[in-house]
């Protein structure tokens, strides 16, 4: 047995498959081109496949990770080669020895977010300035038993830059927390900032991609286990 | 707002998006006969259907046709359209439907005849045939509710009636010369009349008695008589479907579907689909096996159905499952089958299913005593179902779900009760049968529908019941399904009763419909859509009375809505089973032994 890391691309009309769409063409996919899969045991047997920090609906990515067990290796200009509905491409692939979990590794994501609104945020830059430099950046969310709870996303927000602002539009750079010792969701993140700006957040277009992720020491996750 | 937003509002947005594995974008050029292939309910029920599959891989494969497809839109995503304007488009390249040369609705339930309104009212084409200019798309409609198109006459231009794969070629090449403006629509409309399978309804005029049945249809211009349906003689060597869109979303049914035959020979009186179909067409054994494969290996499907009306009658069923179980069962692709018959050898069949998944089981005896049974010629004894029971039992199965129909002509309370006492067998036989192991306790899950009478079976002079009268019988059985161990599902009486209204439906209806879509009716085949007030709103407004349709018996020679169909099946050999019916006499398996139905004759000029 063998575990085989992709690294893939979703974006377009791509970046609208849920988590679970997701999981079951890449299943059909592999099955296409004949991935040697290994299956779980028991009458309703599955491949074995692991996505890092699933999107949210409606996120591209500019690079995700995976894994899948296989049975065997299996070229890796196949896997290269497998082909996906317009929208996914595989962009690199190879086999890993560690044993540590995909999703233990990952500390942070980049994240590009566009944001269209219908007026302007006059002095947006200051605006934001000031909204990273207060001592506690709060935001409401359900726990697990459906409380609404505050917290303070101040230690989740790594890094953030407007770069780029036109009209109504502007374009964020960010890296935030990503793991399960916390995860801020970056619509979140959006949302939280022009609530600060009293703009009214449910006619915002905002739309999200995913530049890469990285473990705690900031390297990409993907190049670590070169 | 544009669609990206949209999508990234809206519940499920996959089924809006397109691209799938599989699906076609073909470079357009002014030659390009652009076809969308509309389904009248949302893409997880449309999916599921396999004749969209098929006329989909059939028409992309011709060069100068791209077909496309679209669904209705869910609720929330058609408010969303209709605020920002947005209308309605296809999936593969987001074109609206208005940009279309043909539109071709498939309709398989009454019910979703609101939807199709509400799908060309968010194309901003104009609902009646008409209205419709010469360059708006050409509004076609096929599938086995075409066979009664009356209630849809004044809206569809144009429908196929059969089986699609030689007729739509057919058509194509008649639209051809319509597309390059050689010649113009109402020539188009005329020439289609002659193909055979093509009803153009504005050709077609009928005339009525004072009591609202017809006397008489008008036919203008030389148009046929009578349309015979269009089969495909060869299954072999027709066209075959060889791979299939793989979908997104988690539509009803999630799988590879392979065709095995078409046709039945079982005779079943009240199954539509039965007489519609004849004759039985078996595909080969190998050449399935072959199908299969390929059809696997373009898709990726962990599952492939063996589908027909009734699998299990496929003359080499055994071997073919057991050819495929051996083949796939390493690879973890499970075979399915869509039902099941209720007796050892489908229980023989089943046990190969087994090695790879444990289905759930249905069964389908439709009526509680042997008397009704003899009555509706389903050919299932008592020993059949005792039998069954015993073996599934002892195999390991705990769960069963059992079909019937209530409102079966010449019914009465005591098959009712047969109902009953079949489901307390079922619980009885798990006792005194199943395994030293089993743990589980039984469940048996009984599920009635009300039965509507359809055109073309024997049944069709028949009266519905009531929506009053199924409730009692309803609630009677919620009384004698008293067992802890059986659990009773119904089907809602007063959507049967609808269906019922516009399956015998004539032209009439057309004001209804529309009606009912202005006061807000659609996805009428969803529960929680179905609005009852509304529709009977709406035929008090038109003055149509629901009553003529549904519990009216008709008389012997009464002239049907849909006498200007013919699949085959005639008229006298439906009334001669009708009275066969009320005799409770039997009309066995027609594969060995003719009886004469008339397919034979009028479809293919020889034996079947
Ligand atoms: S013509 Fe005879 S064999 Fe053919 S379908 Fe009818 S009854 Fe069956």
């Amino acid at each position: 047995m063998v575990t085989l890391r992709i690294r893939y691309t979703k974006t377009q009309y791509m970046k609208y498959l849920g988590h679970l769409e997701l999981m079951k063409l890449f299943e059909r996919v592999f099955r296409r081109h004949q991935y040697p899969l290994k299956f779980s045991e028991g009458f309703n047997p599955h491949p074995k496949m692991t996505f890092a920090s699933p999107l949210s609906v409606g996120y591209a990515t500019k690079g995700d990770l995976m894994e899948v067990i296989l049975t065997e290796e299996m070229p890796i200009e196949k896997v290269l080669a497998t082909t996906f509905p317009e929208g996914i491409e595989i962009l690199d692939a190879k086999y890993i020895e560690s044993k540590t979990s995909l999703m233990a590794g990952i500390d942070s994501s980049e994240y590009l977010i566009n944001v269209e609104l219908q007026t302007p945020i006059s002095d947006l830059e200051g605006q934001f300035e000031h909204f990273l430099s207060q001592d506690a950046i709060n935001y409401e969310k359900k726990n697990k038993r459906g409380q609404m709870r505050i917290i303070d996303a101040k230690a989740q927000i790594y890094k953030a830059k407007i770069i780029y602002e036109e009209n109504g539009e502007f374009t964020l750079r960010c890296t935030l927390k990503t793991s399960s010792q916390g995860n801020l969701n970056p619509e979140t993140f959006v949302k939280a900032f022009l609530k600060f700006c009293r703009q009214p957040e449910e006619s915002a277009l905002i739309l999200v991609e995913r530049l890469a992720m990285f473990d705690a020491a900031h390297k990409p996750l993907f190049d670590l286990i070169a | 707002m544009n669609l990206e937003g949209l999508l990234q509002r809206v519940e499920k947005p996959s089924r809006y998006i397109g691209g799938e594995l599989n699906t076609f974008n073909k470079p357009l050029d002014d030659n390009t006969i652009r076809f969308c292939f509309a389904f009248p309910d949302v893409y997880e029920v449309g999916m599921s259907h396999l004749g969209m599959q098929i006329i989909y891989q059939l028409l992309n494969g011709v060069e100068d046709v791209f077909c496309e497809r679209a669904f209705a839109p869910w609720h929330d995503m058609e408010a969303m359209m209709r605020e920002n304007e947005l209308k309605l488009f296809s999936l593969e390249t987001k074109t609206q439907l208005g940009d279309m040369d043909v539109i071709g609705f498939t309709l398989q339930y009454e019910l979703s005849y609101t939807n199709i309104l509400n799908m060309l009212n968010l194309s901003g084409i104009s609902l009646l045939s008409k209205d419709r200019h010469e360059r708006d798309p050409l509004i076609v409609a096929g599938g086995p509710c075409a066979y009664n198109p009356e209630p849809l006459a004044e809206i569809v231009d144009m429908f196929f009636i059969g089986e699609g794969e030689e007729l739509l070629i057919d058509f194509i090449d008649v639209y051809r010369h319509y597309k390059q403006r050689n010649i113009d629509k109402e020539t188009l409309l005329r020439r289609c009349a002659d193909i055979e399978g093509v009803y153009v309804p504005k050709f077609y005029e009928p005339q009525y008695n004072e009591d609202g049945t017809i006397q008489s249809v008008k036919t203008l211009d030389g148009v046929p008589e009578v349309i015979k349906k269009r089969i495909v003689r060869n299954l072999e060597d027709g066209f075959k479907l060889e791979t299939m869109i793989v979908p997104f979303a988690d539509i009803v049914h999630d799988r590879a579907m392979l065709e095995v035959f078409r046709g039945c020979t079982r005779g079943c009186r009240f199954c539509q689909a039965g007489m519609l179909y004849r004759p039985i067409r078996e595909r080969e054994q190998d050449s399935l096996v072959e199908n299969i494969d390929k059809i696997l290996s373009s898709t990726g499907f962990e599952e492939v159905s063996l589908t027909s009306l009734s699998t299990m009658d496929y003359s080499g069923i055994g071997t073919l499952v057991k050819k495929l179980v051996d083949k796939y069962e390493a690879k973890s692709v499970g075979v399915s089958l869509p039902s099941l018959r209720l007796d050892s050898f489908s229980i023989d069949v089943l046990k190969e299913i087994q090695k790879i998944k444990k289905t759930g089981l249905t069964f389908a005896p439709e009526a509680g005593t042997q008397r009704l049974r003899d009555v509706i010629n389903k050919g299932v004894t008592e020993d059949d179902i005792e039998s069954t029971f015993k073996s599934i039992f002892e195999l390991g199965w705990s769960r069963v779900k059992l079909y019937f129909m209530i409102g079966l002509p010449t019914e009465t309370m005591e098959d009712l009760d047969g109902i009953a006492d079949i489901a307390n067998l079922g619980t009885y036989l798990f006792k005194q049968y199943k395994p030293e192991y089993m743990k589980k306790s039984v469940q048996v899950t009984v599920s009635t529908s009300c039965f509507v009478p359809k055109p073309f079976t024997p049944f069709q002079w028949m009266a519905q019941s009531t929506a009053e009268n199924f409730y009692e019988k309803i609630d009677h059985l919620k009384v004698k399904l008293n067992n802890k161990k059986v659990v009773y599902n119904y089907h809602d009486p007063k959507t049967s009763v609808l269906e019922g209204v516009f399956a015998r439906g004539d032209r009439k209806l057309a004001a209804v419909l529309i009606k009912a879509y202005e006061l807000g009716c659609k996805f009428d085949g969803w529960q929680e859509c179905f609005n009852h007030d509304n529709w009977m709103k709406a035929f008090e407004a038109c003055g149509v009375s629901t009553a003529f349709y549904t519990t009216r018996e008709r008389q012997k020679d009464e002239i049907f809505p849909w006498d200007i169909i013919s699949p085959g099946v005639t008229k006298q050999y439906l009334w001669l089973e009708n009275t066969r019916a009320q005799d409770e006499i039997v009309t066995g398996d027609c594969r060995t032994d003719c009886k004469g139905c008339g397919v034979n004759n009028i479809i293919i000029g020889g034996d079947c």
